[in-house]
């Protein structure tokens, strides 16, 4: 059998499907412009497990026709290049953009380990890498594990360093000890893989629940829109000391980053939303699990309040919980945190600090930022402001915000997987900051 | 139904003594002092081999790097060597990529592990832009048009979509690749041996191919001038 042949299934099939489960259809909300992309029949489990290579294509349409995803860049920015662009990115009055660590290779989730060393994943890299500080301030960065697939998932909670590779979560204990020696991935300890292997959004991030000695991680569902199969589309909260794992959250469509608030224990998450239904809409989402197992609407409901063209049909938006901020289409967000230092002004203690990747599938680039999000920790009064910008220059990509942590001065680090930097933005006062 | 991960590639053997022969016959000095070290070394003992090469090529300039590049790959990027692909013309990011796949093991194989081992970033970005610029390869004479019809038929638009013909993009350019290289880049991947970017589609692809039908696509590429 030629795959090939498999790829291009007819059109229509899973919308000639749903027709005959729904009845007569009639008109919904403003449907998209034919298609002119590749005839894929997503749902099915043939396109979520031998996905084309271009499956992000399934869907797309004369209006939005060309758009392709950023190819990453293979090899970091150089030092030079890294502290120009740190000159063009715009702060607030009183804090400051540096270079806290250059040529970290395509640097994703962030985690602390219990000695200073800053550990982050990657993209196809497929290794992790370590950054170490010495006495004087210098840092040293290495690579200290390779030959994953595309691992964007990294933690650090009980002496350990966790590793989500899509279809694995790995665990590496003290790992700081034996930093230059933690071995071959064949021989790594495994700790959860419970995982049908899905392509699209396999992808994972971890969020650490310190105080319940557990990982969230996400479970993306495999296309871009579509009634994703159960085991997809999802949160699952995971203990790697027994393998156990609970369904904290479903109707969602693909989530890279998280947070617990520690004040709650509850889950905080940045949820991305589905591809070629326009440069504006549906809107990128951050959501607040405040009930335990709340479903968020995928895909019958987008933006809390929007029934679907298709799904829409088969369940209203008030079976759903909507989002505590729509964050625009297409910004992408991906890591957050709760700001809890002492560095910045008093004002953003228990602020949310969001970075947003940029869009690919919008005529004008939109995210390449950081957001910061006021909000009380029940989710009320929520309000967004951007805190970083000039990721992007028109269509020119300097960097890509993937993650957000804070630093042991109360400074916040931002991974960036395009220029494969981590970027310190610091607050120095506004005396001391030069006129912008 | 489940599928599983894309497949490791198996262990490479020790360091291939033909590599030196070939250079030894052109007499590329760099080319020799490497493999020199290469040959003292117990020819048993992979890592230590494969040691050796890598500090040797990792003390070279750049272009003593390039020649070392050039004895197999070819002069102009052309490969006149069985079983060795041509790099002419090859997009930056997909250069860079498999550059970088050697040096972090995503990739093996027994001639170029070695040298991907000790390779900078400035290394991979000045090989990525070098062969980008290097007129691509030229299509081979066409002497067997029914394999170029069973070859064409078999692509179908179901290549290009990913293997763009505009020189951009991150994945390799098809035409007028070595016939034998495209079979083996198959057969690799069809074997476990080379697993590829992303979803593992390569695997997958080659997995339902037969001999005759990587031979003809094989045929089909190397008669195509492309862009």
């Amino acid at each position: 059998m030629k795959r090939g042949g498999t790829c291009l299934a007819i059109a229509g099939v899973s919308t000639v499907a749903l027709a005959i489960v729904l009845g007569a259809a009639t008109a919904q909300a403003a449907s998209p412009p034919p298609a002119t992309g590749p005839a894929y029949d997503v749902q099915t489990s043939n396109f979520w497990l031998h996905p084309p290579d271009d499956w992000w294509r399934a869907g797309e349409n004369e209006a939005q026709k060309g758009l392709v995803p950023i190819p990453g860049q293979p090899i970091p920015t150089s030092l030079a290049d890294d502290e120009k662009i740190a000159t063009q990115i715009k702060v607030p009055p009183g804090f400051k953009v540096s270079v806290w660590a250059s040529g970290v290779p395509q640097a994703r989730e962030m985690a602390w380990g219990d000695k200073g060393t800053l550990f982050t994943g990657s993209d196809v890299s497929g290794i992790i890498s370590a950054i170490t500080t010495d006495a004087n301030g210098k840092r040293t960065v290495k690579t200290v594990l390779k030959g994953f697939m595309h691992d964007t998932g990294v933690a650090f909670m009980d002496h350990t360093l966790y590793v989500a590779d899509p279809w694995k979560i790995y665990a590496w204990e003290n790992p700081e000890d034996r930093l230059d020696s933690l071995g071959d991935l064949k021989d790594a300890k495994v700790v959860y893989a419970d995982f049908t292997h899905y392509g699209p959004h396999n992808w994972k991030v971890l969020i650490p629940d310190p105080a319940d000695h557990a990982l969230f991680v996400n479970v993306g569902t495999p296309c871009s829109l579509c009634i994703p199969p159960p085991d997809a589309g999802q949160m699952r909260k995971i203990y790697p000391a027994t393998g156990i794992a609970e369904l904290a959250a479903t109707g969602i469509r693909q989530v890279v980053g998280g947070a617990v608030d520690p004040r709650t224990g509850k889950l905080w998450f940045s949820e991305n939303g589905s591809d070629w239904l326009g440069d504006d809409f549906p809107s990128d989402k951050l959501e607040f699990v405040d009930k335990w197992g709340s479903n968020f609407g995928f895909p019958y409901c987008l933006e809390g309040d929007k029934p679907e063209a298709i799904y829409g049909k088969l369940h209203p938006c008030s079976d759903f919980v909507p989002p505590i901020v729509n964050l625009g289409a297409h910004k992408a967000p991906l890591g957050m945190m709760f700001y809890q230092g002492h560095q910045f002004p008093s004002e953003y203690a228990w602020n949310i600090f969001l970075a947003e990747t940029g869009s690919w599938n919008r005529h004008t680039k939109t995210g390449y930022d950081v957001v910061r999000v006021m909000v009380d920790a029940d989710g009320k009064n929520p309000k967004e402001v951007p805190f970083a910008t000039g990721f992007n220059q028109g269509d020119t990509v300097l960097g890509r915000p993937v993650d957000v942590i804070q630093a042991p001065d109360g400074s916040i680090l931002v991974s960036d997987d395009q220029s494969s930097t981590i970027w310190q933005i610091s607050y120095v006062g506004e005396a001391n900051t030069a006129a912008k | 139904m489940s599928l599983a991960p894309p497949r490791r590639y198996a262990r490479a053997g020790p360091f291939s003594i033909k590599v030196f022969e070939r250079m030894k016959m052109r007499g590329f000095v760099a080319g020799v002092a490497v493999l020199v070290a290469v040959a003292t070394v117990a020819p048993t003992a992979a890592n230590a081999s494969e040691d050796a090469a890598a500090a040797a090529f990792e003390t070279m300039s750049f272009q003593d790097k390039l020649t070392v590049c050039a004895a197999c790959h070819g002069a102009k990027g052309i490969s006149e060597m069985p079983g060795t692909p041509s790099l002419a013309g090859q997009p930056v990011n997909f250069t860079e990529y498999q550059l970088i796949f050697f040096r972090y093991d995503q990739r093996r194989n027994e001639a170029m592990t070695p040298y991907g081992r000790p390779l900078t970033d400035e290394d991979i970005q000045k090989f990525g832009a070098y062969f980008a610029a290097l007129p691509p390869p030229p299509a081979a004479p066409d002497n067997d048009p029914t394999a170029t019809k069973a070859g064409k038929d078999l692509e179908n638009g179901h290549c290009e979509v990913c293997h763009l013909r505009t020189g951009k993009g991150d994945t390799p350019r098809l035409d007028g690749q070595r016939e034998d290289y495209f079979v083996k880049a198959m057969q690799d991947y069809k074997g476990g041996v080379r697993s590829g970017r992303g979803l593992g589609v390569m695997p997958e692809i080659a997995d339902g191919m037969s001999d005759a039908e990587m031979r003809e696509l094989a045929h089909y590429f190397a008669v195509q001038t492309g862009h």
